[in-house]
Order: C-alpha cells, then sequence, then structure tokens
C-alpha cells in the first residue's frame, strides 16, 4: 500500500442529519405517514474538504453546532458522510465523550482492557502497556474500583492515558480535557507535545482559542456546516472570535436549523438597521487620523491625531462627539466622548465649520488595522441622525505578542 | 466482504471480549449462576419428554433423546437470533462514540451460543448414553454440522440486528415468527411424518437441514445426506453474504439511529 502524506483528508463531504419530529418508528406509522415526511434534513456538514497532512496538530473551531464534533465523528469511522470521501490513514485513538467505551461495573483495570480492546489492540500489547497507563492516570487505588464510582475527572485521566498510550497515528479530541484539574491539564499538554514530536497527528476540537493558538499548528474554523478559513491559527482564531462576537452582538442566531435561512435573515438585519439610519444628513463630518507617519498609519507607542470637521445643516445646542476604536476583525477596544471625559459638549449652528482634534499621545495598539470612527451624540444620549464618519488606521511596528493592547511588560526572572 | 472479515479478526481482542461477557452475563445476578448453562436444556428436556412422550404419545423410540437432539440445534438458531436482533439498540451507546467493527456485536451472540451449545452437549451426550444411543462414528459429523449452521444463523442475526435499527417492530414479529418457524422445522415431529406431498416444501428451510443432520449423526447414527447437506452449506453462505452485505449497508447509519 502507497502510504499517503495525508493522515486524514476529507473530499466535499457532506452530511445531514434526520431530525424527527416524532419518530415512526413503528409499523403502523410508517404505513399511516408513508409519503408524509416527518423529518427535516439538517445539514451538519455541507461540501467540506480537509486536508490534515501526517504529523500536523489542527485545531478545530467554531461556534456550537457548526459541524466540529460531525467532522471527528467522521474522521473516527463512527458516521458515514452522504456525499464525499473521507479517507483516514493510520491507527486513529479518540477521545470524543467522556466515558464512551467504558463499562460502569467494571473496575479501572478491566476498562483499561476493554477499552484498549475497542481500539484493536491485542491483550499482549495491553499487558504491556499497562503499568505506563496506571501511571500516567494517578488514579492509584481507585484503579482497582468499579468505574461507577468515578469523578468525570477521574474518567477523563483514565480515558486520555488509555487513548494515548496506544500508541495511535492519529488522536482525535473532542474538548473533553477541560474536566481535568490544572496539574493534569498540563500533563495532558505536555503528552499531547511529546505525540506532537512524535510526529503523531492530532486533530483537537476546542473552545479555547489559546490551546489552539500555541499548540496547534494549523486551525480550521468551521462556520454554519462549511469551512470558513483554514491555515495559522492565529489568522483563523482573530477572525472566529471577532466575527461570532459581532455576530451574537447583533442579536442574530449563531445557530440556526435552516442554514440559508439564517443567512438570510441576518443579511435582513442588517438592511433594518440601515433603514432606521436614513440619510437626512443634518451635518457632514470629516474625519482624518495622523501621525508623524502620515495620514491613516502609526507606529506602535507613536502619537496619533484624529483630526476632525463637522458642517452642520441646522443648529444643536448640545453636542458630544463619540470616538470609537476598534480592531478590523470587529472587535471593540474604546469608546470614548466628550462630555464623559471633559464635562464639554459642543455647540453648532447651521452653516457654521467646526473643527477640533483629539489626540492619542501614545498609541499602545498591536500592530494591524484598526477603525476609528466618529458619532455625534447629544448629551442626554440620544445619537444624532448623523452619518458617522470613519477612518482607517495602520499600526505598525516590531512586536511580537499577540492580541490587540500592546503593553509595555517587563519581565523579572 | 473479505476487508470486513479482515477487520472483525483484527478486533479478535475485543470479540472474545464480547463473547465472554456475553457468556458470563447471560445468568449473571442469579443464583445458581453459570449452572443454568447446563441446568436450562435439562429442565427443557424434562418439560419437552413429559409433554410429548407422556401425554401426546409421540410413537417415535427413544422420543426425547430424539427431541432433545433437535430442540439443541433449533436453540442455536433460535436464541442467537433472537437474542441478536436488538444487540445494536442495546449497545447503543457504544455505536454512538466508538469505533469497531459494528459485525462484532451480532457475531459475537452467535458465536457464543455455539459455546453454550458445546457446553450443553455435557448434558445431551450422557442423556443419549443412558437412553441406549451409543457414541458412533457418524457423531463427528457434528462439529461440521455446527460449523455450517452457525455460518447460517450469523447471516440471519446480520440482517435481522440491522433491520431491527431502522425498524424497531421487527424485534417483537420475530418472536411470532421464530416460533412458526420453529413447528416447520421438524424438531418435534420427524421427517418422515410430514405428509409427502409437503416434504419438498419443508426442506427449503435451512434449519430443517441442520436439523435433520443432527438427528441422522447423533439419533440415526447415519451418515450425512450429500445432496440435502450440500443445499444446506450453499444456502447458508449465501446467506451470510447476503445478511453482511445488508448489515455493511445499514451500519453506516447506526450511530445516527439508534
Amino acid at each position: 500500500m502507497v502510504m499517503s502524506s495525508y493522515a486524514v483528508r476529507a473530499q466535499n463531504v457532506t452530511k445531514a442529519f434526520r431530525i424527527h419530529g416524532e419518530r415512526n418508528r413503528t409499523l403502523k406509522d410508517k404505513f399511516i405517514y408513508a409519503g408524509r415526511a416527518k423529518f427535516k434534513d439538517f445539514v451538519a456538514l455541507d461540501n467540506v474538504s480537509v486536508d490534515i497532512p501526517r504529523g500536523a496538530t489542527v485545531g478545530l473551531i467554531g461556534v456550537n453546532g457548526s459541524g466540529k464534533s460531525t467532522l471527528l465523528k467522521l474522521m473516527s469511522r463512527i458516521l458515514y458522510p452522504d456525499k464525499g470521501t473521507i479517507e483516514v490513514n493510520g491507527r486513529v485513538s479518540s477521545l470524543l465523550e467522556l466515558g464512551a467505551g467504558f463499562h460502569p461495573d467494571f473496575t479501572g483495570l478491566e476498562n483499561v482492557f476493554l477499552n484498549g480492546s475497542l481500539m484493536g489492540l491485542s491483550k499482549k500489547e495491553l499487558n504491556r502497556k499497562l503499568d505506563a497507563i496506571v501511571d500516567f492516570s494517578e488514579l492509584g487505588d481507585f484503579i482497582r474500583e468499579p468505574i461507577r464510582g468515578y469523578s468525570s475527572g477521574m474518567y477523563m485521566r483514565l480515558a486520555f492515558s488509555i487513548a494515548t498510550a496506544v500508541d495511535p497515528d492519529i488522536l482525535l479530541i473532542d474538548e473533553i480535557l477541560a474536566v481535568g484539574d490544572a496539574p493534569f491539564q498540563a500533563k495532558c499538554m505536555s503528552r499531547l507535545k511529546e505525540l506532537q514530536q512524535a510526529n503523531k497527528t492530532i486533530v483537537i476540537v476546542t473552545h479555547d482559542s489559546g490551546t489552539v493558538e500555541r499548540f496547534c499548528d494549523t486551525a480550521v474554523w468551521l462556520d454554519s456546516s462549511r469551512v470558513r478559513s483554514y491555515g495559522s491559527p492565529k489568522e483563523v482564531v482573530r477572525g472566529y472570535l471577532s466575527e461570532t462576537f459581532v455576530r451574537s452582538h447583533e442579536g442574530g442566531s449563531v445557530m440556526s436549523f435552516d442554514r440559508n435561512k439564517a443567512s438570510h435573515e441576518n443579511a435582513k438585519a442588517h438592511e433594518a438597521v440601515s433603514e432606521t439610519n436614513p440619510g437626512t444628513d443634518c451635518a457632514q463630518i470629516a474625519l482624518k487620523a495622523t501621525s508623524g507617519l502620515g495620514e491613516g498609519m502609526v507606529e506602535v507607542g507613536g502619537r496619533l491625531s484624529l483630526n476632525v470637521n463637522i458642517l452642520p445643516m441646522k443648529d444643536f445646542k448640545a453636542v458630544t462627539p463619540r470616538i470609537r476604536v476598534s480592531s478590523e476583525d470587529g472587535v471593540n477596544l474604546l469608546e470614548a466622548e466628550l462630555f464623559q471625559d471633559e464635562n464639554k459638549t459642543v455647540v453648532l449652528s447651521e452653516g457654521l465649520e467646526r473643527a477640533f482634534s483629539v489626540d492619542f499621545p501614545n498609541v499602545t495598539l498591536m500592530p494591524g488595522e484598526y477603525n476609528v470612527a466618529l458619532e455625534l451624540w447629544t448629551d442626554d444620549g440620544e445619537p444624532l441622525d448623523v452619518p458617522e464618519a470613519k477612518a482607517k488606521v495602520s499600526v505598525i511596528g516590531e512586536e511580537k505578542a499577540h492580541g490587540y493592547v500592546s503593553l509595555l511588560r517587563v519581565w523579572k526572572i | 466482504m473479505f476487508s470486513r472479515i479482515k477487520e472483525v479478526y483484527e478486533y479478535r481482542t475485543m470479540f472474545w471480549g464480547m463473547v465472554t461477557s456475553d457468556l458470563r452475563t447471560r445468568y449473571k445476578g442469579s443464583v445458581l449462576g453459570f449452572l443454568w448453562t447446563f441446568l436450562n436444556p435439562l429442565l427443557m428436556l424434562v418439560v419437552y419428554s413429559v409433554v410429548f412422550s407422556t401425554i401426546m404419545r409421540v410413537t417415535i423410540p427413544h422420543y426425547p433423546a430424539f427431541m432433545f437432539i433437535g430442540l439443541l440445534a433449533w436453540n442455536l438458531f433460535g436464541m442467537s437470533v433472537q437474542s441478536a436482533v436488538g444487540v445494536v439498540n442495546r449497545q447503543g451507546s457504544m455505536v454512538k462514540k466508538i469505533y469497531f467493527p459494528r459485525e462484532i456485536l451480532p457475531l459475537a451472540i452467535v458465536v457464543s451460543s455455539a459455546i453454550n451449545y458445546i457446553f450443553s452437549l455435557a448434558i445431551l451426550i450422557p442423556f443419549l448414553i443412558i437412553s441406549g444411543l451409543y457414541p458412533s462414528w457418524t457423531w463427528l459429523f457434528v462439529p461440521l454440522i455446527l460449523v455450517v449452521e452457525c455460518i447460517a444463523t450469523a447471516g440471519f442475526a446480520l440482517f435481522f440486528s440491522a433491520v431491527n435499527v431502522f425498524l424497531r417492530d421487527v424485534e417483537h414479529v420475530l418472536g411470532i415468527f421464530l416460533m412458526a418457524w420453529f413447528y416447520v422445522t421438524p424438531v418435534v415431529y420427524s421427517l418422515k411424518m410430514i405428509p409427502h406431498k409437503y416434504a419438498e416444501f419443508f426442506k427449503i428451510n435451512p434449519v430443517t437441514d441442520f436439523v435433520v443432520s443432527f438427528q441422522d449423526a447423533l439419533y440415526y447414527h447415519d451418515p450425512l445426506r450429500w445432496k440435502m447437506f450440500l443445499y444446506g452449506v450453499v444456502v447458508s453462505l449465501v446467506v451470510l453474504y447476503l445478511g453482511w452485505k445488508v448489515f455493511d449497508r445499514l451500519s453506516r447509519r447506526f450511530a445516527e439511529e439508534v
């Protein structure tokens, strides 16, 4: 057999589940409701293609219901794709659900053999690995107790110990490490790193974006049953975080039964928002961001000036400008207004241009693209019917850390 | 299908684990425990021989022995299928959470029933000798018949266990179906008692072949009826092939349906 350089290769995989309103399980129901389908198809994965090279560590991220676990179950061959192919090369060991492949009445030791045999290992191999498994799990005397009395953390210890001891080529992990205590989690991570160095393939589903950034060399973002992005963990995680936070703020359904309908509704929501802000301009605002480097650009720690020009079309008695700085992926970094900061307001008179500026003497942002917006509000918190002014700022500089804010730091070791 | 068999072989540790746990848990919790493996056929023997030789007065000589041979052969088939039909649902939590060749579930039941059959020989053989049916060279056919019967039983077990996941009525209908099947199989009567014009019809039933073959070997001390036995072998292989094919096809959706 020619060994493929891919550990897992999913090509155009589609998987739909039938959601039964009420299950027609009996013959009577099947006859009575024949032809009248009582189920809907829920597309959990829609034409997904993912290649996982041998030895890669891949993080799957996405909101609940985006298809991560389904993809993992397809890789572990618990489910079969409806369309497309999924090719898995090598011995798979999976940690999908707590207690999977355990018998509650058996002792921990007996379950090592049961669980190991479920992964296709012989008794001899298991006997050889038994001590290592028991040692790693740190279960002590509990290993001789029926596991029905185990806590979820103890379950996880045993499951993880077995799954990693069986020398898998591919390890699939679905968000179960979280139940372990901190020292054991750390131990798990170092075991996973050993496997990583031994060129094993690891696929991990997690909501902890930090884990993905630190530990994975590739991230896959699944969104509404499709692969949204694939690539360097840092970028994929950023895109994922900002988008999902924006979505939950808008109140749109992150999870939806009908994918198409959901995006439709989201689009509608957007339309609705812009309709409430018709462009009946009662003022024109211009916003310009400048620094020593030029317009729309500043270096980390440098000074940035926002120059604002307002041309009102009617009189306003007390207006407070509000400045919003957000990252390119939509995370709000700052919202400040004149009234709160300085307890001042601006009086605008029709046709009389008004200019002012806001200075940021020390821009402690990470290198990247940022958006600056200026809105006008009344002093009692009502937005004015004025289109907001926007400007883009690129922050440049030498900064190796991740995040949005470049906090000064001093290591003392 | 050969790749499937190879995979089941790779999971042999699990397979034996399932077989032994099936044997162990069969009478778990009962006071007499494993003794039931022997007590069960013994008590069955008492009931059937009282009914059929004292009340019904069947004229076959050594009737309890005759009937017991057929009954054990039938039970290997009937009990396996009855127990296998719901096995995928019973092991649903495992099917949903972990991969293994799903065939192991029904196949392990068939193998454990076969082992159970072998245990019950410990009752059957002394009983035959007490009844005056002494060992003969024809008894050597027993392992061969047993293997072929297991092949057919495995085919039926695979088929019914897979279909039952999608249509749970099968489990309930099967009880009645097996009862009817039992009575068209010459267990409590002999093949000779069947009216001649129906005899060929009865021979279509593959279980008849096994029961009659066991009776020939153990009771009549006749060698196998080769033509009939060959038919049984062919039917068994076809049933296994078809049953496995259906199972393989349906097993893809097991994790969603159980």
